[in-house]
């Protein structure tokens, strides 16, 4: 087996590009199953803000572990390159994503 | 993979003639009825793209009776019934039957040429794909004519789709003939996945992919994940309306939103799922138009990952007005506005190419301006949507139906057309006439923006969709005039594309390869292709849209590459690794056979069976089915060990069956992550009812011993131990059969369990509970069955000889089968024992 080609990454690097967004989904559904699960039983008010900002909180976190375990870009185009480049602004896109789309629990009635 | 010769190297061929001829030979489907056997890539490609065509022309054809009839206030031009069963089948046609098969259709015919391969990693499944699709289409428009059409709406909403209010089969063909429809769109969506990571040309690292490979990547994960929704939601629906399984009836624990959940999860990664091919076709043409390489190649990537993953948080947004808390709402308007951020930097990466550019015109530029008005106009209004307090205003008006044309005519048909005028040289070897191609534009666009702008208005003077009529008081009728004045001026360009592409067909000027001075490997062979493409394989050693094509197409088709050889009447291309592109495998690939349109016709019979309820002849049809699929296997793979083969300029590989990371090994994989999808959205499904649905707690729940629930689990856990089993005695050169027959009887043994538990439910009509109990333990035993036929067929591959310590890969795939089907039992099992708990505390609801 050979070729001239470049060098080899482990197929598994390219779950860095996945993370990101996926960390975002995964907390996007919990941050609703939790909003409905709260409403649906009566949760008091500070109780549910307190679990939707505690989540919220996770997010940030568990994004910004990620950033800091994520591959380095090293220079030129490689698939190295690319793959840490392309986590990185994912894993950054995503943080501020979760803000964003999290934020209205910190001031919003929860239920109504 | 049905030839077993001796496997010395041949001599090297390098007289291109001979070559072609010995090529042509190998990969070429017969002639006459041979032709129904085809699984060329390019053969289906093309079927595929013109079968979508067709369809487009047909739902044209309703959408212009639909303007017609809302031309004039009061109309009797068409009467209700028949009016919703066209609204139905209009949208119904161009989003299942044109837009993502026209979509498939161009990936298949072009991935593989950009991509440096021969064909598509499974080209059975292919065929198998199409005609599934042709099948399924067919049922529908056989409907439409016998006035049976599907008649609620393009997303089916309940409770108006359910037994009580569409008692007829109108519905049933819907949910049948769409179902049916998308096993095409996940077979292909699995094959292109694995086609793109698996089968580059060597040294096509994943930075040297042209960019057009991304947008197939990510555009086919988001089908292998957003379809599996739709196709439960699908069955659940059609049980519903069959057994009377209440799934969506809250009178009975159901819920009718649960519906619209399961649609939207599929309906709005669809959007985007339609526009990625032509945002692919734009990221392509520009550049070359724009003679220089896209700016923002990395970022475009990093944009398309961002966007396949937000484009599923935001289902919801057609949901605003259903009752959901505002909270929630809130988070959904807020990814809505947020998922314009990854579409506009493709937008303005496509800008930026064009300004720092040296921008030539020609007939696909005009459809590039086109797409730019349109589809950002579209995506403006799409953020207007977005703001729940204006989406309360404009929701089911003609504002929306206005923005979703924007959206999708902007963003996949203009983006097509400027790729049907890319592309059409390569497929027929001539060029356009541009005198037609130009008035053809115009046209489309005029007519599109004369037609669909002014809905923008009607819609918000406060016309709802889906009406037949409106009166004249309303003040809608000078809009609406206009509107279908536009919407027939809009179609006769499209008739005007079609009689171009004939035209060019029959007259065109002959043209040579690379017309337009393009960097991508599919310019580099003939055009018309030839039927195995690439007559020797290139290397790839800078990114594959920058490409110096005239040089290498000459080089290719005098030999000067890998695999410029017949060997052995193997239809040979190459697998490399996924990330960096390097040789790890010689893919040898199955040649023309009729075994597809068989299945497919099979399938197709099930469908029908169970569309006139014939279920018993349904489930013998199933077995048919299964039959065939166990007998299919029985003739792929090589039926002794190779060792390292000879791929030409001086490297070589072992043939994928003696490899780990083959194709088939990752397509069971991808095929999983749907098969886990459903799953996962019938957990959800479950989990919805019991929190959200009315009429909880159910009258009773489950009731059993430690018995049943016992034998499934410790059964379950056996499968994947007797799967593992049989691998290493299979590596020690030791009896496999033993661990077989354990695997079997363990997948009998766990199915035992589950059926008794099945038996010992509350009767599933009653209520949800029970249907979704019901639901998860059928899941697992069908699971179990598949285990059974996997088992099957690894005791007949066995003792064919095409299992070897060498050559796992069937007994891979059947561990990593059993591996997935204990998962999801057992947690279909801990799920079903857990309900009768978990529906107490359901009364505790305020």
């Amino acid at each position: 087996m050979s070729s001239s080609c470049a060098s080899t990454v482990p197929p598994h690097r390219l779950w860095w590009l996945a993370l990101g967004f996926g960390l975002w989904s995964f907390a996007f559904v919990a941050l609703y199953a939790l909003h409905a699960l709260g409403c649906a039983y009566g949760w008091s008010d500070p109780l549910l803000r307190l679990g939707m900002t505690g989540l919220l909180a996770a997010t940030v976190a568990a994004l910004g572990f990620a950033l800091s375990q994520a591959p380095r870009s090293s220079p030129g185009d490689g698939t190295t390159a690319l793959i840490g480049r392309a986590a990185r602004w994912t894993l950054w896109a995503a943080m501020i994503g979760a803000i964003f789309t999290f934020a209205p629990a910190l001031a919003l009635t929860a239920c109504r | 993979m049905t030839a077993h010769p001796d496997p010395a190297s041949p001599q090297p061929q390098t007289d291109p003639v001979r070559l072609h001829k010995e090529l042509s030979h190998i990969w070429a489907t017969g002639p006459g009825w041979a032709r129904l056997g085809a699984v060329n890539h390019s053969t289906l490609g093309l079927r595929f793209m013109l079968t979508a065509a067709v369809f487009f022309a047909i739902g044209g054809m309703l959408a212009m009776l639909i303007r017609a009839q809302l031309a004039t206030p009061e109309s009797a031009f068409l009467g209700p019934e028949i009016y919703n069963q066209i609204f139905t089948m209009h949208g119904t046609i161009m989003m299942f039957l044109f837009a993502i098969p026209m979509f498939e259709g161009m990936a298949v015919y072009l991935t593989p040429k950009m991509l440096g391969a021969r064909d598509l990693a499974f080209p059975r499944l292919t065929a198998f794909g199409f005609w599934c699709y042709l099948f399924g289409g067919l049922i529908l428009i056989l409907a439409l004519f016998g006035g049976v059409a599907p008649d609620t709406g393009w997303f089916m909403y309940t409770p108006l789709s359910s037994d009580v209010y569409s008692p007829g089969v109108n519905a049933d063909v819907w949910l049948l003939g769409v179902t049916f429809v998308e096993i095409s769109a996940l077979t292909l969506a699995v094959e292109l996945t694995v086609s793109v990571l698996k089968m580059r040309a060597p040294g096509m690292s994943l930075d040297r992919m042209p960019i057009f490979g991304w947008y197939v990547l990510v555009t086919a994960l988001m089908m292998i994940v957003g379809f599996p929704p739709l196709i439960l939601g699908s069955i659940l629906l059609e049980l519903e309306r069959a057994f009377g399984l209440p799934f969506f009836d809250p009178e009975r624990g159901g819920d009718p939103l649960l519906w619209q959940h399961l649609f939207w999860l599929f309906g709005h990664p669809e959007v985007y799922i339609i526009f990625l091919p032509g945002a692919a076709i734009l990221s392509t043409i520009i550049p070359v138009f724009a003679r220089r390489p896209l700016i923002g190649y990395t970022p475009i990537v990093a944009a398309l990952v961002a966007l396949a993953f937000l484009s599923f948080g935001l289902w919801v947004h057609h949901m605003f007005t259903t009752g959901i808390p505002h909270l929630s709402l809130a988070f959904f308007s807020l990814a809505s506005a947020l998922v314009a951020v990854p579409t506009a930097v493709q937008i303005f990466a496509w800008l930026a190419t064009i300004a720092h550019g040296r921008l030539r015109w020609d007939v696909p530029m005009l459809y590039v301006f086109g797409f730019f008005f349109v589809f950002v106009l579209g995506g403006l209004t799409g953020v207007m949507l977005a703001m729940v307090p204006f989406n309360w205003q404009a929701h089911d008006t003609h504002f929306v139906v206005a923005h979703l044309h924007y959206v999708l005519v902007g963003g996949f048909v203009f983006p097509l057309l400027a790729g049907l005028y890319y592309w059409l040289p390569h497929v027929t070897g001539r060029r356009s006439l541009h005198q037609i191609a130009a008035p053809a534009f115009w046209l489309i666009f005029v007519g599109f923006n004369g037609t669909f702008f002014l809905m923008h208005l009607t819609g918000l003077l406060g016309m709802p969709r889906r009406v037949y009529v409106y009166p004249e008081a309303a003040g809608w009728t000078t809009l609406n005039l206009i509107s279908s004045i536009g919407a027939f001026v809009m179609s006769v360009g499209f008739a005007l594309v079609a009689l171009d592409v004939i035209l060019q067909i029959r007259f065109g000027q002959r043209v040579r390869r690379d017309i337009w001075k393009a960097g991508t490997l599919e310019w580099a062979m003939p055009t018309p292709p030839a039927v195995y493409g690439f007559a020797s394989l290139p290397t790839v050693d800078r990114r594959a849209d920058r490409l110096a094509v005239r040089p290498l197409a000459r080089a290719l088709a005098a030999g000067d590459g890998y695999l410029a050889r017949a060997r052995n009447g193997w239809q040979e291309t190459l697998g490399v690794h996924m990330t960096s592109g390097a040789i790890d495998q010689l893919i040898v690939l199955p040649r023309a056979t009729y075994l597809p349109l068989w299945t497919a016709l099979a399938v197709c019979a099930a469908v029908l069976g169970m569309l006139f309820k014939a279920y018993l002849i349904a489930i013998a049809i199933f077995f048919i089915v299964m039959g065939l699929f166990v007998f299919a296997g029985q003739s792929a793979g090589l039926r002794r060990d190779y060792g390292s083969l000879d791929v030409g300029r001086g490297a070589s590989a072992p043939p994928h069956t003696e490899v780990d990371g083959s194709p088939p090994w990752w397509a069971m994989v991808f095929a999983l992550v749907a098969d886990g999808t459903i799953f996962v959205s019938l957990a959800f499904g479950t989990a919805y009812l019991w929190l959200v649905a009315p009429n909880w707690p159910p009258p009773a729940t489950l009731s059993t011993g430690l018995v049943a629930p016992a034998l499934a689990a410790v059964a379950l856990a056996l499968g994947p131990l007797a799967a593992r089993a049989a691998l290493a005695a299979n590596a020690r050169s030791g009896a496999v059969s033993p661990w077989l027959a354990l695997g079997g009887l363990s997948a009998a043994g766990a199915a035992a369990g589950l059926v008794a538990l099945i038996a010992a439910l509350p009767q599933p009509t009653a209520h949800a509970y029970a249907a979704t109990s019901l639901s998860l333990l059928g899941y697992g035993c069908l699971h179990l069955f598949v285990a059974g036929l996997f088992t099957l067929s690894n005791a007949l591959r066995l003792r064919a000889g095409c299992i070897s310590a060498r050559r796992t890969l069937d007994l891979r795939l059947t561990r990593l089968w059993q591996d997935f089907t204990a998962t999801t039992g057992l947690i279909a099992l801990a799920l079903t024992l857990a309900m009768p708990h978990l529906a107490t505390i359901a009364a505790a609801r305020p």
